[in-house]
């Protein structure tokens, strides 16, 4: 059975709300068992999908709220962000490294939280959309 | 998050040296600041941009650096990025975006790279 701890903010929609984010998700990972590199890419990779949450799932609309759950337990670290938008088909994002996506100015948020964490799941329902991230210790 | 800019103007190119982190928050500051200097070289200019101490860019900045390059691409300018960080030319790397840049470890390397065209 998983131990945890848990823990969870709400942001408003914009994006001078994101250094509140990263202070949260530092405090947090500071004692996980993960090196500087591993500690930047998670840090990264939730930046990566608040922004996403801000800018496509909320559209800076600052009356929808953004939550970020953080769970930790013995194995892995677990993020959860969560928006009020329709979501979307995660296996029709192109691969930014391919030729005709490759001069894109978007579309790598995705692709770099797949590069950095172990896990990336989506979850849609009428509520909202859920991108969870984990990180394996 | 904040940003620092320093535009400087060399026999034969511009050197914008940046300091700071560039995100969704202040990429469009960069954006802004290259376009005054583009403005200004309306003939084309070539650039070097120094990410002198930017230990962070986001995806945001990276989408940023591509307009970038399209608009001095626009004014047949050349453009070189000087990435100090392993970290920042690793996210250059993954992303296949070394493949469209000019990038060099440091200013002496991309002026040499910006006289071979």
């Amino acid at each position: 059975m998983d131990v945890g701890v848990t823990d969870k903010i709400i942001i408003a929609s914009e994006i001078n709300e994101l250094p509140i984010i990263r202070e949260f998700i530092v405090s947090h990972i500071a004692d996980a068992k993960l090196n500087e590199k591993e500690r930047a890419n998670v840090e990264f990779s939730v930046i990566e999908a608040v922004m996403n949450a801000i800018v496509h799932g909320n559209e800076y609309d600052r009356g929808k709220k953004i939550e970020v759950t953080y769970s930790g337990y013995p194995d892995r670290i677990e993020i959860k962000v969560k928006d009020s938008g329709a979501g979307f088909d995660p296996s029709k994002l192109p691969d930014p490294r391919e030729p005709e996506s490759l001069k894109a100015p978007s579309g790598r948020g995705v692709f770099f939280m797949r590069q950095m964490m172990s896990k990336v799941e989506f979850e849609f329902s009428p509520e909202g959309a859920t991108v969870i991230l984990t990180k394996m210790l | 998050m904040d940003l620092m800019i320093d535009v400087k103007k060399e026999k034969g190119y511009t050197l914008i040296s940046v300091n700071g982190e560039i995100d969704l928050y202040n990429a469009k500051e960069l954006k802004d600041r290259v376009g005054y200097v583009c403005d200004d070289s309306p003939d084309g200019g070539d650039l070097i941009i120094d990410f002198k101490d930017v230990d962070y860019i986001d995806s945001t900045g990276l989408g940023i650096m591509i307009g970038i390059k399209r608009r001095i691409a626009e004014s047949n300018g050349g453009l070189v990025l000087v990435l100090h960080s392993d970290r920042i030319n690793k996210l250059f790397d993954i992303t296949g975006l070394k493949n469209i840049f000019t990038i060099t470890r440091s200013v002496d390397d991309a002026v040499a790279a910006l006289k071979k065209g």
